[in-house]
C-alpha cells in the first residue's frame, strides 16, 4: 500500500552478486544466494536496492527475484557498476568505477539491458577481465533508457580524489553530464568535494548550495549483508518519498531536504508530538474520510471555495488551546476524531499546552502591523509575563508623571496663596516700635505636637495582627511563645495607656496656654493707645516677615517643580525579548514639549522663557489661565490636566515595534516586510510543536515569498509540524512538502485526497491545483540542470 | 551672588541690584509714610531662578537724621533678604540631599 505522505527509507543501490567474479578476480566473497539477500534486506528496512555487478548484469538474479515479487518487498532497480574511462588531457585515459541505475524494474529490462552489455563487449572481442566503457560508449549503449549515472570512487576517497591528478575540468564536466547523485564513500569529505567542486561549477550552478551523496554498503558477501567488503560498519543512507526511481530524482534535486543518514532519520522522526491524522466522518457536505498528516510540512491546496479553510479550521478546532479561536468554522464535527503521534486511539480532540501551538489566520500577520497591535506577537511567544512587566512599569512612568502635575499645581497654589498677602508696615509702624510702652508678648504653643491618632492606629493595628498570629496554628506556637505574645501583648496595651496619658497632658497644657495667651490679649487690651500701638505695628513688622519667609519658601520649592517638568524626559523604553534576534519595543515617545505644554496653559504664555517666569505672571495676574475667569486651584489642575492629556495617552497605548537588531526596527516599515520578520520570529519559538498557517502569501513579498519564506519553512519543517494553506506552487514544491493535500469541491461535495510530490501521476495534480504549477516545476529542474521533471 | 546696595535718600530707600559689575535692577521705596516692600518682594521672586544668594550693603544710614528709625527699617530689610537667602541655600540643600540618599541606597548590603 503507498504511503499517504512522503516517509523516510533505506535504500542500497550498490550490491554485489558473484557475478563480480566473473569481470574481476576473486572480487566476490562466498556465495551469493537471492533469498538470503531479500531476507536481509527486510531485515533491515532496505526498500530500494540494486544489484551492480562489474560490467555484468546478473540476470538470473534480478529474474529470480522479479519473479518471487510481492508487494511490500524491497523494490530493484536494476544496476550495473562500470569502469568508465575518462580521456585526460595528455589523451591518456584514468578508469574510475560508476555505477549506472536504469529505471526500469522487470526481468525483460534485465536480459535487454544484459545482453546490450554483453553484445558490446564480445563484438569487439574484449575478454571479461578486462572490460570498460568510455563515457560516449555509455550514452551511444543506453540512450533508450533513463539511468542514474552514479561515480564511485573505488578506492579513492571520492571522484575528485579519483582526478586529482588530472584535468579538474574533465571531472568537472562528468560532474555536469549526471543526472545523479554521488556516491559518497568517506563522509568527511563532503564539504572538501563540494568547496572543490562548486570552486568550477559554471554560474548557473553556483547557487546550488548541496550536493546528492549517498553511501552504499558495496557489500560483497550477502551472508554478511550490510557490511562491505572493507569489513567496516555500514551505515544505511535514506531518501524521502517513494522506493522509486522517481523518488531517486528527486533525491537529486532537492538532496538537503531528500537524503539523511539513517542516524539523522532517527533523530527527525523522534517528535515527542504531531497530530498523526484526522478520521473526518458525518459532516455535512464533506465526504468522509482519514487524512495521515507528516510531522514536517503538510500544504492543503486546491482551488476557490474547495474546502481547505475548512479542513484548516477543522484541525484547529480539534485542538484543545484556549490561546486560539477558530471562528469561521461552525458545522457539525462532533463524529470527527483526531490522533497525535503519541497516542494509539483517536480522539474528539488534542491538547495542545498554549505554547506548542502557533495559529496563524489567513491575513493575521499583516493585520498585526497595520493595527499595530504588536502585543498580539508577544502572546504568540509566550511573553506574557515579561509584557505584564514592561506594560505595569510603562504605567508606573504615567503615574510617575501625573504626580508631577499634582505636585506642580500643589506648588503653585502655595506659591499664589503666600503671594497674595501684605508685604507692607503702616506709617508710624517703626516708630510705635520704637516707643518706650509696653506690651506682653503672646506665648508659642507647643512645639512639635505629636500625631496621637497616627500612634492610636499604630498600636491598634499590632494587636490586632498579634492576635491574628497568636490564633494561626500553622506556626504551632509553644505555651511559652504564647506566653512571649501575651507579654507582647501587655506592652502594647501599656504603650496605649501610654500614648493616652501623653495625649492627655498635651490638651491640658494646649488649654493652659491658650488660657495664658487669653489673659495677655485681654491685659494687652487694658494697656495704653501706645503700647496697643506698638504692639500692632510688632505684630505687622512679624507678620512682613513671616510671609517673606513662607514666599521665598514656596516660590523657591515651586521653582524647583516647574524646573523638574522643564527638564523632564518622558521617553519611556520597554523591552521584551521575543527570541535571539528580535525584541518587542514598547515605547512613549518624548516628542510632545512638555515645557511647552505647561506654558500654553496660560494666556500670557511665552514659551521663550521658563515655566517659572512664565507662572509668576500668573501669580502676579491670577485671571490668565488660559479659558478659565480666574485662578483657582481646581481650574489649574483641569487646565492641566487637558492639556496633558495626549501626553498622558501617550503611556496608555504606547507605540509598539520590532526591533531586529542588526536588520533595524519594524518603524517605518511596510506591513508586508514586517510580517517576513514576524513571521521568521514566530517559527523560532523553541516550545511549539505545531506551526499552523492559513495563507502565508497574502500580502508577502514574491521576493520573500519565493526564497525567505521557503527557506524558513525548509529550515522548520524538520523541527516542528508545520500545516500550512497554501496556493502558492514555491511553498509546495521547493517547500519539499512531505504532506500535500488536494481539496476538492465537486458537485457541492467537498473530499480531500493526499497526494505526493514524488509520484508522476499525482505531480499533474499539484499542477493544476496550483497557480503556475507547472512553471515552478520547469524552473526547479533546469535550476538543477536536470530533464524537466515531467516531460518523461 | 547678587550684590545690593541699599541707601537712604530723602525718606527714600533705593535699592539697586547688580551682578558682574553691572547693574540690573533699580528699586525705590519711600518710608516717610506706609512701607510698602511689594517691589522688593516681586523683584527678589523674579531673580529667585538664578539661584544666587545676595550680598548686603548699606549706605548713609549713620548719617541720616532718623537713625533708630532708619536701623530698624535696615533690620527689616536685612531679614527680608535673609530669609531669601535661606530659601536659596534650602533649595540647593534639597538636591543635594535627594542626590545622597540616592548613593546611600545604591550602598546597601541588600
Amino acid at each position: 500500500m503507498d504511503n499517504k505522505y512522503s516517509d523516510w527509507f533505506k535504500v542500497d543501490l550498490h550490491i554485489h552478486t558473484d557475478y563480480s567474479n566473473q569481470t574481476k578476480t576473486n572480487d566476490y566473497d562466498g556465495t551469493f544466494d537471492i533469498s538470503v539477500l531479500k531476507n536481509k534486506l527486510i531485515v533491515n528496512e532496505v526498500k530500494l536496492f540494486s544489484l551492480t555487478d562489474h560490467n555484468i548484469i546478473n540476470s538470473k538474479a534480478y529474474e529470480d527475484y522479479y519473479n518471487e515479487y510481492s508487494e511490500g518487498d524491497p523494490i530493484l532497480l536494476i544496476g550495473c557498476e562500470f569502469d568508465i574511462k575518462v580521456k585526460q588531457n595528455n589523451d591518456s585515459f584514468l578508469t574510475y568505477h560508476t555505477l549506472l541505475i536504469f529505471n526500469e524494474t522487470d526481468s525483460i529490462k534485465a536480459n535487454e539491458i544484459s545482453g546490450i552489455i554483453e553484445t558490446h563487449f564480445t563484438a569487439n572481442g574484449i575478454d571479461k577481465k578486462d572490460r570498460n566503457l568510455t563515457i560516449d560508449e555509455v550514452f551511444e549503449l543506453f540512450n533508450p533508457y533513463q539511468f542514474f549515472f552514479i561515480p564511485h570512487a573505488d578506492g579513492h576517497k571520492n571522484i575528485r580524489e579519483a582526478h586529482k591528478k588530472a584535468d579538474i575540468s574533465v571531472a568537472q564536466k562528468m560532474v555536469l553530464l549526471m543526472e545523479c547523485a554521488h556516491e559518497k564513500v568517506k563522509e568527511k569529505s563532503v564539504q572538501i568535494i563540494n568547496a572543490g567542486f562548486d570552486k568550477f561549477k559554471e554560474p548557473d550552478f553556483q547557487d546550488k548550495e548541496d550536493e546528492a551523496f549517498l553511501n552504499f554498503s558495496d557489500n560483497h558477501n550477502c551472508n554478511i549483508y550490510p557490511i562491505p567488503k572493507s569489513g567496516n560498519p555500514h551505515e544505511f543512507y535514506c531518501l524521502k518519498g517513494e522506493p522509486t526511481y522517481e523518488t531517486l530524482r528527486f533525491a537529486s534535486i532537492d538532496p538537503l531536504s531528500r537524503i539523511r543518514k539513517q542516524s539523522d532519520v532517527d533523530l527527525l522522526k523522534n517528535v515527542d508530538k504531531y497530530i498523526s491524522s484526522i478520521k473526518i466522518d458525518t459532516i455535512n457536505d464533506v465526504e468522509n474520510c482519514e487524512i495521515e498528516f507528516s510531522p514536517n510540512l503538510n500544504a492543503i491546496i486546491g482551488g476557490a471555495s474547495s474546502g481547505k479553510s475548512l479542513l484548516f479550521n477543522l484541525i484547529g478546532k480539534k485542538i484543545e488551546s484556549n490561546k486560539h479561536k477558530f471562528k469561521r468554522y461552525s458545522k457539525d464535527d462532533s463524529n470527527t476524531l483526531i490522533k497525535s503521534s503519541n497516542s494509539q486511539s483517536y480522539q474528539s480532540a488534542l491538547h495542545f499546552n498554549s505554547d506548542e501551538i502557533i495559529y496563524i489566520n489567513q491575513g493575521d500577520i499583516v493585520n498585526y502591523f497595520e493595527e499595530g497591535d504588536l502585543t498580539k506577537l508577544v502572546k504568540e511567544s509566550e511573553k506574557n509575563e515579561e509584557l505584564t512587566i514592561a506594560e505595569d512599569s510603562i504605567k508606573s512612568k504615567r503615574l510617575e508623571l501625573s504626580n508631577e502635575f499634582d505636585e506642580f499645581v500643589n506648588r503653585f497654589d502655595e506659591f499664589n496663596n503666600s503671594y497674595h498677602q501684605d508685604f507692607s508696615v503702616q506709617e508710624g509702624d517703626f516708630e510705635n516700635i520704637l516707643s518706650n510702652s509696653f506690651y506682653i508678648e503672646q506665648i508659642n504653643s507647643t512645639t512639635n505636637p505629636i500625631n496621637f491618632e497616627e500612634k492610636k492606629i499604630l498600636l491598634n493595628e499590632i494587636s490586632s495582627n498579634t492576635e491574628t498570629l497568636k490564633e494561626d496554628k500553622v506556626f504551632e506556637f509553644t505555651d511559652e511563645e504564647i506566653s512571649t505574645i501575651e507579654q507582647f501583648e501587655r506592652l502594647i496595651l501599656e504603650k496605649k495607656e501610654l500614648i493616652q496619658h501623653k495625649k492627655n497632658i498635651q490638651i491640658k497644657r494646649d488649654d493652659f496656654i491658650n488660657d495664658v495667651n487669653n489673659i495677655i490679649t485681654l491685659k494687652n487690651s487694658q494697656l495704653n493707645s501706645t503700647s496697643r500701638a506698638k504692639n500692632a505695628s510688632n505684630e505687622r513688622k512679624n507678620n512682613l516677615i513671616t510671609s517673606c519667609d513662607k514666599l521665598f519658601n514656596s516660590a523657591s520649592k515651586f521653582h524647583k517643580s516647574s524646573k523638574k517638568l522643564e527638564d523632564y524626559n518622558y521617553q519611556t523604553i520597554e523591552n521584551i525579548e521575543i527570541n535571539d534576534s528580535v525584541k518587542l519595543i514598547l515605547e512613549v515617545e518624548n516628542n510632545i514639549n512638555l515645557s511647552n505644554t505647561i506654558i500654553e496653559c496660560l494666556n500670557i504664555g511665552n514659551i521663550n522663557n521658563s515655566i517659572y517666569v512664565n507662572y509668576l505672571n500668573l501669580v502676579k495676574d491670577n485671571s490668565q489661565i488660559k479659558h478659565k475667569n480666574e485662578y483657582s486651584k481646581q481650574n489649574l489642575s483641569n487646565k492641566i490636566t487637558s492639556s496633558t492629556k495626549t501626553i498622558i495617552d501617550k503611556f496608555n497605548s504606547p507605540t509598539s515595534f520590532l526591533d531586529y537588531g542588526e536588520n533595524g526596527n519594524s518603524k517605518n516599515k511596510s506591513p508586508g516586510y514586517n510580517s517576513e520578520m514576524y513571521l521568521k520570529t514566530i517559527l523560532q519559538q523553541e516550545n511549539c510543536k505545531l506551526v499552523m498557517i492559513d495563507q502565508p502569501e497574502d500580502n508577502l513579498g514574491n521576493s520573500f515569498k519565493n526564497e525567505d519564506l521557503i527557506k524558513l519553512l525548509r529550515d522548520y519543517k524538520f523541527k516542528k509540524q508545520i500545516i500550512i494553506v497554501t496556493h502558492n506552487p514555491s511553498i509546495v514544491v521547493y517547500g519539499d512538502a512531505e504532506n500535500i493535500i488536494l481539496a476538492k469541491n465537486e458537485g457541492e461535495k467537498i473530499s480531500y485526497e493526499q497526494l505526493v510530490l514524488e509520484r508522476k501521476e499525482n505531480q499533474k495534480l499539484i499542477i493544476d491545483n496550483l497557480d503556475g504549477g507547472k512553471y515552478i516545476f520547469d524552473m526547479r529542474s533546469r535550476k538543477y540542470n536536470i530533464k524537466k521533471l515531467l516531460n518523461s | 551672588m547678587i550684590k545690593v546696595k541699599n541707601k537712604f535718600n530723602d525718606s527714600i530707600l533705593e535699592i539697586t541690584f547688580s551682578k558682574e559689575s553691572e547693574t540690573k535692577k533699580e528699586i525705590s521705596i519711600p518710608v516717610a509714610t506706609d512701607v510698602n516692600f511689594k517691589m522688593l518682594v516681586d523683584y527678589l521672586l523674579e531673580v529667585m531662578p538664578e539661584n544666587d544668594k545676595l550680598e548686603i550693603e548699606f549706605e548713609n544710614f549713620d548719617d541720616q537724621e532718623n537713625v533708630e528709625k532708619l536701623g530698624l527699617i535696615k533690620d527689616t530689610i536685612n531679614e527680608i533678604y535673609e530669609k531669601f537667602n535661606l530659601s536659596i541655600i534650602n533649595e540647593s540643600n534639597e538636591n543635594v540631599t535627594e542626590e545622597e540618599t540616592g548613593e546611600q541606597d545604591d550602598d546597601l548590603p541588600f
